[in-house]
């Protein structure tokens, strides 16, 4: 008896330890139905912007000095032409002792740092163009990068419209693509969240600021890391629009988030060199 | 100048210090029970060098340092090693190795029936490619298991295994907010141990297989990943007399992650080493192919990290120590290599005209990595990518058409009298940098190393050892010589240069000199260096790390009781 009961121990343990995912192997994405109407938009207003994702992390010495203070005199130079993404990963961006505890990270961030080979912090990629062989790139490069950035080729203009429901805490922030160009690669579309003024210890110069003050962190994706093509096959026609709608739920998000301090970023890019044609924003409550 | 002195006078100050205090003895007898352990510490202070890209360095002196200590009584033994990385050397700071705090402890207990261990643990199943938990202090790996494991003997020649528990990731404690762990089951019957008419025959036979298993939470936004991973293998060792054959075949479920671009394919290893030896004739043949089987705790971490890897895919080429070739030494690639090396050992006859008075060994070597045969299968619609496809498939015979890496080697020793020695070797490499670093193109080199040894009386030796490594290719050639001079059984003195001379901009023809000094007294060993490393890689069995370029002063202190 205690042999059979051993075997059957042991395949139970087999058995239960294998996970063959044969399909469907996308998670389900939060799509819902677009049921707002966009304002006509004038191309003339539209300006190429530029997707700034800079990595980081709250026990990163140097990162308030060659990250976030850079990158706010970057911000105050130019304005609504950045988008400022901030995210943090990486093992200086991880809990440890107090008054360190606060994790920022997030499942898209981590990816992100990841796959794009980001090994040290801080950094930053401007557009998701690469910089020879890296994505990534430091402090000193980032203003010519965004400079060498062609304003004239305006792929598209991105539109977004955000409804939150206090009570349910959900939102859905629907977006409207509009094609100025044809354009050969797929297009891929991305929703994420970022919140600002989050006061949270941050490691300075080797000295601990405790109510230090995050902007631009990335919260959440709304449509998985790297989103969802803009059509079925991703590819484009000029002149065509895509409207897409995505829902998040803040219970489902870390509880402290302040939904009116969050903003929608939207980015459409190349889905074969990664590059970012396209970056919008808007606040979750205006 | 003025601080090489100052820093010659405390070495000279710690040396008499170590002398005239009584030395540690072996093992320090406590109740019925013995402590035993031993301490590192291995620091370096960092001088800036733009010309061979030495950075300034924040905290210019740094140390790795670590003590460990062991209670043994009977069958019961205790264990902890507690490591200061606090402001580790700047490799080990790169590769994210910092942090301080108790990392190793256990408890173990054993007897004939069973052994069973709770704490911190090193495990091996077969030739580690279902589990390796291991640890290198030279290259910044330790990913023990927090757990408990169990070892049964149930009958004499049968042995299980049972491992539960989370990796060790560098100093992250935080093990109670982890979201991964790993389990494992072992069993190997000894045929030899079973029937005594086997060994009494001169033939030794085991079976074993096993099982293992990873378990991380899926929160991927994207996938839909498996929680649950799981490994198995089976192996066969057989000897007969002076032949020998190991082998082991293992196989993954998909286990879509970070270095295989999130493709669902499953993988698989194999692994098989012949192996025949007489007297003064040996010859060793080794096979090894693995598809996708790079197994971590963590699926996000990245490939470049040797870090939370649950199994060991080994590498089989020769190792050397050569310094010059070190550099373009082979790193294993779990993710898709097929290789085959062979070496033969034959020593001429002591005595004989052409083998002298005490022979002359002679050890010729041939390896031969290639990427395996892979063809891609469609991007997935909507991803864009391989990602959440099977990536690819794979003729299991084929062999890839990239060349990884390719060594001939021989090498001949030979002991003239009792005072001279001489080692001759030549390599002849070729060596895929694009795959195996990243960066550059194929590497070919010719290198000739000659190793001398005079010893001048029981006391004094003379060692030079010289290096040639032509290549046109990466930073072109390069010439090493080093002379050692040993005054037994305390001191140890060298000075050595690596040259550049070969580099196609003539302004980085740099030389990496250093000089170092040694001293010896019973268990413990006081070192001092001073000079330049290059930057590069450094790999034990397969498994690398880069090296960054320094410069500065080194010392290194170990002793063990």
């Amino acid at each position: 008896m205690k042999k059979i009961l051993g075997i059957f121990c042991i395949l139970a343990f087999l058995f239960t330890s294998c996970d063959i995912i044969e399909g469907p192997r996308l998670e389900p994405n939060n799509e819902e139905k677009t049921e707002v109407e966009f304002p006509d938009l004038n191309k003339d207003s539209v300006i190429r912007k530029v997707l700034f994702e800079e990595f980081t992390g709250h026990y990163c010495t140097n990162c308030p000095e060659k990250g976030h203070r850079v990158l706010q005199d970057l911000i105050a130079k130019y304005g609504k032409l950045l988008v400022p993404v901030t995210i943090h990963a990486g093992g200086l961006a991880a809990p440890r002792e107090e008054p360190y505890t606060y994790d920022f990270r997030t499942e898209a961030g981590d990816q992100l740092y990841n796959d794009f080979g980001v090994n040290s912090v801080p950094c930053a990629m401007v557009n998701r163009v690469k910089k020879g062989t890296s994505w990534i790139s430091f402090y000193r490069d980032w203003e010519g990068q965004i400079n060498a950035v062609d304003k004239n080729q305006i792929v598209a203009g991105i539109q977004i419209i955000n409804q939150y429901d206090e009570t349910s805490r959900t939102m859905v922030a629907h977006t409207k693509t509009t094609m100025f160009t044809e354009y050969e690669n797929p297009i891929m579309l991305c929703v994420v969240m970022i919140e600002d003024g989050i006061v949270s210890p941050q490691l300075d110069n080797n000295v601990t600021i405790p109510d230090y003050v995050h902007h631009h962190a990335l919260r959440a994706s709304l449509n998985g890391t790297y989103g969802a093509y803009l059509n079925e096959s991703g590819i484009v026609e000029k002149d065509s629009a895509y409207t897409k709608s995505y829902k998040l739920d803040f219970n489902k998000l870390k509880q402290d988030i302040n939904y009116q301090n969050c903003t929608i970023v939207t980015y459409i890019y190349d889905a074969v060199t990664k590059e970012i044609l396209q970056a919008e924003s808007r606040k979750v409550a205006e | 100048m003025r601080f090489l002195f100052r820093s010659l006078k405390t070495f000279v100050f710690i040396l008499a210090f170590i002398s005239f205090s009584s030395p540690l003895k072996a093992q320090i007898p406590v109740g019925k029970g013995t402590i035993s352990g031993d301490f590192m510490l291995n620091g370096m202070f960092y001088i800036p060098d733009s010309l061979i890209g030495a950075d300034k360095v924040d905290s210019k002196v740094r140390a790795n340092s670590y003590m460990y200590l062991q209670y043994t009584n009977g069958g019961f033994t205790a264990g902890m090693r507690y490591e200061f990385y606090l402001y580790p050397l700047i490799d080990f700071e790169d590769i994210g190795y910092k942090g301080h705090g108790i990392t190793h402890y256990f408890a173990d207990y054993k007897n004939d029936f069973i052994q069973v261990t709770a704490g911190t643990f090193y495990e091996q199943f077969g030739s580690g490619l279902t589990l390796r938990t291991y640890e290198d202090k030279y290259l910044g790996i330790d990913n023990s298991l927090l757990g408990a494991r169990v070892k049964v003997t149930p009958y004499k020649g049968i042995t299980l295994k049972g491992v539960w528990g989370i990796q060790r990731k560098n100093f992250d404690f935080e093990y109670l907010k982890r979201k991964d762990h790993v389990r494992g089951i072992d069993g190997e019957i000894s045929l030899t141990e079973l029937i005594p008419q086997m060994s009494e025959k001169g033939f030794s036979t085991s079976l074993g297989a096993s099982f293992v298993s990873k378990y991380e939470k899926d929160e991927d936004p994207t996938f839909i990943l498996p929680q649950n991973v799981a490994t198995w293998g089976a192996r066969l060792n057989f000897g007969w007399k002076g032949l020998r054959f190991e082998g082991e075949y293992a196989r993954k479920i998909n286990d879509p992650n970070a270095t295989n671009e999130y493709i669902y394919k499953p993988g698989d290893a194999l692994f098989a080493s012949l192996t025949y030896s007489m007297k003064g004739f040996g010859i060793s043949t080794s096979f090894i192919r693995a598809d996708n089987m790079d197994f971590r705790s963590q699926r996000g971490t990245p490939a470049n990290l040797a870090l939370l890897n649950i199994n060991y895919i080994p590498a089989i080429n020769r190792q050397y120590s050569y310094q010059l070739i070190s550099n373009y030494s082979y790193a294993s690639q779990p993710n898709g290599q097929v290789g085959a090396q062979c070496q033969i050992n034959y020593q001429i006859p002591k005595k004989t005209k052409i083998g002298g008075k005490y022979g002359t060994d002679i050890t010729l070597n041939y390896a031969r990595y290639h990427t395996i045969d892979k063809t891609m299968l469609p991007i997935d619609s909507i991803t864009g990518s391989q990602s959440g496809t099977d990536g690819y498939t794979s003729n299991f015979f084929k062999w890839g058409k990239e060349l990884l890496y390719q060594d001939l080697g021989v090498e001949i020793s030979r002991k003239f009298d009792k005072r001279w020695k001489l080692i001759v070797a030549y390599n002849w490499l070729i060596y895929n940098m694009e795959v195996l670093q990243g960066h550059g193109g194929m590497f070919h080199g010719h290198n000739v190393a000659v190793d001398l040894t005079c010893k001048i009386n029981s006391k004094h030796a003379l060692r030079l050892e010289a290096q040639h490594l032509y290549s046109k290719d990466d930073l072109g050639s390069w010439v090493y010589a080093m002379i050692e001079y040993s005054i037994n059984p305390h001191w140890f003195i060298s000075i050595g240069d690596q040259w550049n001379y070969g580099n196609a901009d003539k302004s980085r023809r740099i030389h990496y000199y250093n000089i170092s000094a040694a001293f010896a007294i019973k268990t413990t060993r006081i070192a001092l260096s001073y000079g330049k490393t290059r930057e590069g890689i450094l790999c034990v069995g397969g498994v690398c790390r880069t090296v960054p370029a320094s410069y500065g002063l080194g010392l290194s202190v170990t002793t063990s009781f």
